[in-house]
This record gives C-alpha cells, sequence and structure tokens, in this order.
C-alpha cells in the first residue's frame, strides 16, 4: 500500500512537472489525435509526375510470394507539416482496421515506452535490469536500461546472417523454440560476450528484454494496459496491439501491429521532441538522445558489416569514423532517422522537411526494395 | 529433382536426425520452430491483423509446406501441426495482447 502511494505521488508530482514543461513543447494548427487531415491541393493535381514515380517504383510487385528478393509494399503514407500527401494501402489492406506486424520497428516504440517511463520517474537509465528482474545472474546485473537502450547488453545474440540453422538463431528460439514461454528469461540467461555497456550488437533480445523491464516497472503503479493509458490513449494511437508472451511479457522487439497512421503518430510524436498536444509525454532531450550514435557502437561494433547506423533503437544518417562506416543514406538529409522492420516496415522522420514516410511491406530477406530510393521518391511528393 | 522436393528430402532426413536432443546451445528443433511460428503468426494475422485466412495461408506457409492449422474461428485458436510429430497451439487474447503462443 506505501509504495503504491508513493508511486502515485511521484506520478502526480512529474504529470505536474511535465505540465510545467510543456512551454517548450513545439505548438501545431492541430494534433492528428482522432484523424490526420489531408492536405487541401490534392497530390494527384499537385504533382501528378511525382506520384506516378512513387506509385510505379513502390506498388509494383517483384518476384513470387517465395522469392527472397521479393518486393511487397503493402501500405505507404506520407505526411508533411501534419497533413496526408500520399496514402494508399493494398495486398488486402484498407482502412477499414486491418493491421499490420511491424516486427523490429518495435523497438524505437518501445524506446517510446522507456521515455514515457523515464518521464514519469518511474525508471531511471542507470538502473540496473535486476532492480525488476528476480533470478538474475549477479555479473549481468550489470545491465542497465540505458545498455539496453543502446543494444549494449553484452548479452550473445545469434542472428540470422551468423548461422544457416533457425535452430542456433537466437530471434527464432525466444519467439518459437526455448524462450517462447518467457522470453525476456530467455534473454538474460544468455552468456555475456563482452562486459555490458562496452560494445553494440543489433539484438531483437535486448529490445525485448527492456520492454520486460519497463513494464514491470511500470506496472507496480499500474497495471498491463498501461501503454495506452500513459501513451496509446494521449496520441490516438490506442489500436496498436503489443503482443506479449505466455508469462505476460510483452514482445517489445517484434510484434507490435498496428495501421500505417497509427506508426506515423510515433513518429509525429519524435517529430515534436516528444510533445503531444501541449503535453510533454517524452523527457525533454530524449529525442536528440535517442538520435545520437551511442558510445557502445562508437567503442565496438560486433557486425563488422552492417551499414546501418544506430541510435537508441531508431536508425540514423550519420558517419561513424570510428567504425569506417560511412552515411548509410548520402542522398536524404542528414537529420533523417528511421524506425526499421524486417519485411520493409519503416517509419522514416525528416525534421529538415517536418516530413514523415511510412511504409508496410511484405519484402523477401534479400529484397531488391532500395530504401534510400523509395524514400527520394516520397519526398519528391513534399514542398521543400 | 525439383528445388522444392529437394528441400523436402533435406528436411525428412534433418527430421529424423532431430527427433531426439537438439544440437548446440538451443534445444527447440527446427520442426517445433516451424510448428510454433505457423500458429502463432497465422493466430495473429487471423485475429490481430483481421486478415482473411486466404491471406494468412500465404503469408505465414511454411516452404516446403509442411506444417498445417486447423482454425478454431469461435474460440479464436490455432494448431499448427507438422508430420503428425510436433504441434503447437496459439490462442487470441484480447485487443491489447494479441496472440499468445502456448
Amino acid at each position: 500500500m506505501g509504495a503504491k502511494l508513493t508511486a502515485l505521488l511521484l506520478l502526480l508530482a512529474t504529470g505536474l512537472a511535465g505540465a510545467a514543461r510543456a512551454q517548450d513543447c513545439p505548438t501545431r494548427p492541430y494534433w492528428p489525435t482522432r484523424e490526420w487531415h489531408s492536405r487541401v491541393v490534392p497530390t494527384n493535381a499537385a504533382r501528378p509526375a511525382q506520384l506516378k514515380a512513387l506509385e510505379d517504383y513502390a506498388y509494383t510487385d517483384v518476384g513470387a510470394d517465395c522469392d527472397v528478393t521479393r518486393l511487397r509494399t503493402d501500405a505507404v503514407l506520407v505526411i508533411q507539416n501534419g497533413e496526408i500527401v500520399h496514402d494508399r494501402q493494398v495486398h488486402g489492406y484498407d482502412s477499414s482496421g486491418k493491421r499490420h506486424i511491424s516486427w523490429a520497428l518495435a523497438a524505437s516504440i518501445t524506446n517510446v515506452l522507456t521515455g514515457v517511463a523515464v518521464q514519469r520517474g518511474v525508471v531511471h537509465l542507470d538502473d540496473s535490469i535486476c532492480k525488476y528482474l528476480s533470478d538474475v545472474a549477479s555479473d549481468h546485473c550489470a545491465i542497465t536500461i540505458q545498455h539496453l537502450l543502446e543494444s549494449a547488453s553484452g548479452l550473445e545474440w545469434i542472428d540470422a546472417q551468423d548461422t544457416a540453422s533457425k535452430q542456433a538463431w537466437s530471434l527464432q528460439q525466444m519467439l518459437y523454440g526455448d524462450g517462447h514461454g518467457d522470453t525476456a528469461r530467455f534473454v538474460v540467461d544468455q552468456p555475456l560476450r563482452d562486459k555490458p555497456g562496452t560494445s553494440w550488437h543489433e539484438s531483437a533480445g535486448d529490445a525485448t528484454l527492456l520492454a520486460h523491464v519497463v513494464d514491470a516497472a511500470m506496472q507496480v503503479s499500474s497495471d498491463g494496459d498501461w501503454p495506452w493509458s500513459a501513451l496509446f490513449d494521449h496520441t490516438g494511437t490506442n489500436y496498436l496491439v503489443l503482443e506479449r508472451d505466455l508469462s505476460g511479457g510483452p514482445l517489445g522487439g517484434t510484434h507490435v501491429w498496428g495501421m500505417p497512421w497509427d506508426f506515423a503518430r510515433i513518429g509525429f510524436l519524435f517529430l515534436n521532441d516528444g510533445c503531444w498536444d501541449g503535453q510533454r509525454l517524452l523527457p525533454a532531450g530524449w529525442v536528440v538522445a535517442s538520435t545520437t550514435v551511442p558510445q557502445p557502437y562508437r567503442s565496438k561494433k560486433i557486425d563488422a558489416g552492417a551499414k546501418l547506423v544506430p541510435g537508441r533503437l531508431w536508425w540514423l544518417n550519420k558517419a561513424v569514423p570510428e567504425q569506417n562506416t560511412a552515411k548509410p543514406w548520402p542522398q536524404l538529409p542528414d537529420d533523417s532517422y528511421a524506425a526499421i522492420g524486417q519485411g520493409g516496415q519503416y517509419i522514416v522522420v525528416i525534421p529538415a522537411l517536418d516530413l514523415l514516410i511510412v511504409r508496410t511491406g511484405d519484402d523477401g530477406a534479400n529484397s531488391v526494395f532500395n530504401f534510400e530510393k523509395f524514400v527520394l521518391l516520397a519526398m519528391a511528393l513534399a514542398t521543400p | 529433382m525439383s528445388g522444392c522436393l529437394k528441400r523436402l528430402m533435406m528436411l525428412l532426413a534433418l527430421a529424423l536426425a532431430s527427433t531426439g536432443a537438439g544440437c548446440g546451445r538451443y534445444v527447440s528443433n527446427e520442426f517445433e520452430l516451424a510448428t510454433a511460428a505457423r500458429a502463432k503468426e497465422t493466430c495473429s494475422c487471423l485475429f490481430v491483423a483481421l486478415m482473411l485466412q486466404e491471406n494468412c495461408n500465404t503469408t505465414t506457409a511454411t516452404d516446403p509446406p509442411l506444417t498445417t492449422v486447423q482454425v478454431d474461428l469461435p474460440n479464436k485458436v490455432v494448431e499448427a501441426q507438422a508430420l503428425l510429430m510436433w504441434s503447437a497451439r496459439a490462442r487470441f487474447v484480447d485487443e491489447h495482447a494479441g496472440c499468445v503462443l502456448e
């Protein structure tokens, strides 16, 4: 009872503080909590050639259904200045409520939910995971929330490219095999490869463990629906589904389901510095920190061949000389960043143009789909 | 021999080899993984994504097609099987938590 009362008072205090800080938040003519507005002049009238170029590229299926190089766009949504510039769904998707899987794009949503928990004072970046999880090996207690945000737990994680066998693939085992009953337990039971915080390795396991830790912390003062009461209901993303494992832990590295307009609202929250309609939902500085290359990546990158550059569970358009990594999307504005999931799920944020681009798809693992080309075509619909 | 038939023969050979304990760090074998994935993702496709069953059959099918699914629409439960040896079950929980693999 005492702990709950303290948590309640803490929430109240941080809520009041949040209201005071809301003066730092950007203003908008409207907020798309209920619906997105469309641009007054339709794009097919304003930019017909550019629209045709985008549609010819994005919506032309390439390859058979079982082809690993296949290109399958299910939806594209382009939003500038908060107004829909382009919006189309195919392959059975439409505006009637059909949701699309996020795959690893979910990790960026886990970043957002972590920010909500930090803003409310429920968790802190330097908290050990052992504050929220029991029966963890003592050397694993050095792993903090910040380490998980920065994919720097140091836990071993075997990716698809490391093995020809799904049996040895950690993600498959976490979701469908040894770990499916309690995914966080599966992740935290992996051996340490490096000291936590000293190396970077893309891992849906780290994001899943983070989602579970934050969920456990928030449920002390709330319930399993806290993502809705604390975030999704405020931003109109309440149609999102955050799937859970048999233990009740959220599958925050892979399994969020939503419609393109929901994913766009996540991007819009970041585009507006973590604020929504005058209310600061994420801590001041959260978006900047999330779109900064983490030190563990600069120190040691496990995936030597990885060409994408990470922030905190978002992907950045920055060069990192220490790792001989060039800007991954040289033709896009420097400030571009994206949430990315397997199969061609994207939330692209381009602050310089006040632009959001969402794409859902079912591409093959080695798809011919070219992300940068697609974004350039979508950018051509926007006004400079 | 077609590519699909070759893969089928290879997987059948693997099936015989994998009926015992798994190799390496993990225990679950490829058939358990494929069966569980089919059950879980079919359940999510039907009851979370709200797609038609024919769409879900396309997006969740295994290649080669060794898994089958049975859908209990009223109770929102999906069971998948492979080669009469492996099975898995997923059920829809609610509009926030989606489907869970049992």
